[in-house]
């Protein structure tokens, strides 16, 4: 099976290459001011006004890379088409199942439901990531509810 | 080869569009036979239509509809051939299959499938009416329809009938009963092809030899708009780079590429126009329908039905444009006896018209009936309060005019099923603002009445005003913004003032509200102190009039609105989006979200903080129109009028479920009902399996419908402003308002609306929302 791969942070990460439609890079996002933290804003692709979701945020990660030139993981969510902002954009790399293996257990609880395994490649781990959990509606809810909570990753980021 | 589903959904929807048609047809055709019962042609038309709807039925297996279309098709076939004479009990026959077959194929439409149902009343009566001849009839003929139903079969061969006119010497061949099945294929199309020789051709709706136009589905034509605006981006990007250049053929493909792409934008922008007469088809029949009920003889022209706009705007007008016309009989025009007394003919008339203007399209209504009383509507107005006695005497007709848009005015003093629900006018007016139209009354008395709408052409493109806040551009549109102005708070005068909590400042001697968009969009906590200079976008929502702050008034430009992830639609801030000529996205403003959002129309409701307060504060005699309701356990509830659109009475049947959410289908939209009796402390949960129907209020909250279901309507009356909080605040309720011994509980919909949408916050006030939940 084929997988684009990308980084997010010290991370190595792939999505299955039938979910992904282009690769963008140097997007200009508009910021939503109120949405959630996944929700980095909106992008036009070709005439279509697409979400752009903060994959840093959606990991719960840092975000250390503050430029603005951003690199996009078009993709198919849904039937709903995203753009999945990333660190960097690496191979295309094909991968037999021998190597994959379920999540360990370690992960933190809230990317799991992201992750639908690893490949164990010679020199590192790449993550499989499940391209239809990236984004709902839920997620939504979800962060309203963590919001409530306290854990308060949403709603502050906007002022650029 | 596609699989089998998709052939079946194929051929249904081609089923349904054909079904529509003629069921269209239909309505026009009965319309015409009634005024000309000697009108051979629509006769024909009929046969033929009912014959064709059977045909294609029972191709598709539609059991049901096809013995309702067999059995108007035989009493059809017998007043074809002159055996039965056309009587209104017929026609009233035939309009309730059409009105039953329309119901039928709505619910194909839906549920992909035939809905069960029993018609056999129906059909008895149809078989009675074309029996009723065989004993009666003028030239008693055997009754060979109800003799055999192998003979009833071939009387409805349609291309055999057409040749033999006196019903027997049909029955020649019996090649023709194999042919039958084939014909029945044929039929599909052949019914519509030149009529049989015999038939005289009065029709002119099915021009011979013209090319059959192409279905296309709309996400097909949208992608292709979209792409082609971008296309129109693309080539602005590329025409600086011609004049760079100092190459001749570069430059010369260029201003070739720039020609095509601007024909293209302009053939794209014209797939999107409909002629009007898609909206118009439906009236002849209502008005038949309506004229029936009330008594009075109607007639209806039509003129310039061809003016084509834009399709989203088609749909936008049909609701007022049905309005106006239900109230121009109601209310216009009179009973033929009152007409023949006044000398004019005892058919009244009603003209409606279209046409092309300057870039906007015209629609005009206008009847030759009693016209409007003015004194009737300064009674009325005088009566409920909205004006003093020594206003009332000095307001001209135009001002009284702008009384019949106001919610809950009527001046009908009997509510019937046409109008006078007072809930007519002030909707219109709504809608046809909310597409950027504008409306306007002329009204003569003893002459007529005639209303004016005047629509852009398309919604595609709007004009819109862009402001900056922070480092982002934002678009308002157009329609929204009253005035623009700069306020320079270290001059005393203009300061902002702090009015029960909420910023003010002074507009021409009133108290107008301040929104800071910055604050509102949560990108600042700051507030601008005196002494700064704000610029300030004066805006119109649908609840109040409203200052906004912003930090930069840019251009105004003409933007195309595209939708927002739906995701994103629990932020009420925004409207849409769009592109801008860089290319980068910009967010449209929702004005009625901002407001709502803010709170702001909340307060303004509480009476403290009246925009329009005179200098000493309002007294129990301001007052503003209610609907008063029950549900059960609480009997008097009431609702600003301002917040419903429409009111309306739902079978229980119609009710349909997505989860655990009920639903109807309402009009294009699919419209969730609240039911508002789980959302209000005190009342015991109305169980709709327990009711025949439902009362709804259908409450439009960012251009979607939400019904409203309540227990009972009961009146629509003027009720004082002054609202007594409550102590302990009551879930579902603002407050309450006394009138004379009579205590009115006032309902805080946009709470319920929040209770409503996120459930899970208010989880834990109280467990009747997990019971409408597991319902």
């Amino acid at each position: 099976m084929e997988y684009i791969t990308f980084h997010l942070n010290e991370f190595y990460l792939g999505i299955a290459a039938t979910d992904v439609l282009e690769v963008n890079r140097g997007f200009q996002i508009t910021p939503i001011p109120k949405s959630p933290a996944t929700v980095r804003g909106v992008v036009n692709l070709r005439g279509e006004i697409i979400l752009a979701i903060d994959m840093h945020a959606r990991f719960q990660l840092q975000r250390h890379d503050q430029s603005e030139n951003l690199t996009g993981v078009i993709l198919s969510c849904k039937r709903m088409t995203i753009a999945a902002i990333v660190d960097q954009v690496g191979d295309i790399i094909e991968l037999h199942e021998d190597t994959f293996e379920l999540p360990p257990s370690n992960f933190p609880q809230a990317s799991r439901e992201l992750i639908l395994g690893v490949h164990k490649l010679s020199e590192k781990l790449l993550i499989i990531v499940d391209a239809q959990k990236i984004w709902s509606d839920s997620t939504l809810a979800q962060e309203r509810q963590q919001y409530r909570d306290g854990m308060s990753l949403s709603y502050q980021r906007l002022a650029p | 080869m596609i699989n089998a589903d998709d052939a079946d959904d194929e051929i249904r929807v081609e089923f349904i569009l054909e079904a529509r048609e003629i069921l269209d047809q239909l309505d026009r055709d009965f319309v015409r036979l009634e005024a000309a019962p000697d009108e051979l042609s629509a006769v024909g038309d009929i046969f033929r239509a009912m014959h064709t709807l059977k045909g294609s039925s029972g191709v598709c297996g539609y059991r049901r509809l096809e013995r309702l279309a067999h059995a108007a098709e035989s009493l059809m076939g017998k007043v074809r051939d002159g055996s039965l004479v056309f009587s209104s009990e017929i026609v009233n026959a035939l309009l309730s299959v059409v009105d039953v077959v329309r119901d039928i194929v709505q619910a194909i439409d839906l549920e992909r499938r035939e809905a069960a149902g029993d018609d056999s009343g129906l059909i008895d009566t149809l078989q009675r009416l074309s029996q009723a001849v065989g004993v009666s009839g003028p030239q008693n003929k055997p009754d060979l329809a109800s003799a055999s139903p192998q003979k009833k079969l071939l009387t409805e061969t349609p291309f055999k009938m057409a040749v033999a006119p006196d019903g027997v010497t049909a029955f020649t061949t019996d090649q023709v009963m194999g042919d039958r099945e084939l014909a029945q294929r044929a039929d599909f199309q052949a019914d519509r092809q030149p009529r049989p020789v015999d038939e005289p051709s009065g029709d002119l709706n099915h021009t011979e030899g013209t090319i059959a136009p192409v279905k296309v589905s709309m996400e097909v034509l949208d992608k292709l708009i979209n792409l082609t605006s971008e296309m129109v981006l693309a080539r602005n990007r590329l025409l600086p780079f011609s004049q760079h250049y100092q190459d001749s053929n570069f430059a010369s493909a260029v201003r070739n590429i720039d020609l095509l792409t601007r024909e293209l934008q302009e053939r794209m922008m014209a797939t999107r126009m409909e002629p009007i007469s898609q909206v118009w088809m439906k009236f002849p029949r209502m008005l038949r329908d309506i004229s029936k009920e009330l008594g009075k003889k109607v007639e209806l022209v039509q003129e310039g039905e061809e003016t084509a706009l834009d399709r989203t705007l088609l749909d936008a007008v049909r609701d007022p444009l049905v309005h106006i016309i239900r109230n121009s009989v109601d209310h216009g025009v009179e009973l033929p006896d009152t007409r023949v007394l006044a000398g004019k003919p005892a058919q009244g008339r009603i003209a409606l018209s279209a046409r092309h203007e300057n870039g906007v399209v015209v629609i005009e209504v206008s009847d030759d009936g009693a016209g409007i009383n003015f004194e009737l509507i300064r009674a009325r107005a005088l009566d409920m309060e909205l004006i003093t006695s020594e206003e009332a005497a000095t307001l001209d007709q135009s001002q009284l005019l702008n009384f019949i848009f106001l919610p809950g005015f009527s001046t009908k003093t009997v509510v019937t099923s046409v109008s006078g629900r007072g809930v007519g006018m002030d909707i219109v007016k709504t809608n046809i603002t909310k597409i950027g139209g504008s409306i306007d009354v002329n009204s003569r008395p003893g002459e007529g009445t005639q209303i004016q709408l005047r629509i852009p052409l398309t919604l595609a493109i709007m004009p819109a005003l862009f402001v900056r806040c922070q480092q982002e551009r934002y678009a308002i549109a157009q329609n929204a913004i009253i005035e623009l102005l700069r306020l320079d708070t270290s001059d005393q005068s203009a300061e902002i003032q702090d009015f029960y909590g909420v910023p003010v400042f002074r507009l021409r001697e009133q108290l107008v509200p301040l929104i800071f968009l910055s604050r509102q969009l949560g990108l600042s906590d700051d507030t601008p102190k005196n002494g700064e200079v704000l610029n300030i976008a004066v805006l119109q929502s649908s609840g109040i009039r409203f200052g906004l702050v912003i930090d930069e008034v840019l251009e105004m430009q003409d933007i195309v609105v595209k939708p927002l992830n739906a995701g994103l639609k629990t932020i009420l801030e925004f409207a849409g989006a769009t592109i801008l000529g860089n290319g980068r996205v910009a967010l449209v403003l929702d004005v009625d979200g901002i407001a709502t959002s803010s709170a702001l129309v909340n307060k303004m409701h509480s009476p403290f903080v009246e925009p329009e307060a005179e200098p000493n504060p309002p007294n129990e005699g301001h007052q503003i129109p209610m609907l008063l309701f029950s549900v059960p356990g609480l009997e008097r509830l009431a609702i600003e009028m301002e917040a419903i659109d429409r009111l309306e009475t739902l079978p229980v049947s119609r009710l349909q479920k997505i989860g655990a959410q009920d639903v109807v289908k309402y009009g294009v939209h699919v419209m969730p009902l609240i039911n508002l009796s789980a959302y209000i402390h005190g009342a015991k949960t109305l169980d709709y399996s327990d009711q025949a129907s439902l009362s709804v209020m259908v409450h439009y909250s960012k251009e979607r419908p939400f019904g409203l279901v309540v227990g009972q309507f009961q009146d629509i009356r003027p009720v004082s402003v002054l609202l007594h909080q409550l102590d302990p605040q009551q879930r579902g309720l603002k407050g309450c308002v006394v009138n004379g011994e009579e205590i009115i509980n006032v309902i805080d919909l946009s709470e319920i609306m929040r209770q409503y949408r996120y459930p899970e916050e208010f989880l834990g006030d109280s467990n009747t929302i997990d019971a409408v939940e597991s319902k």
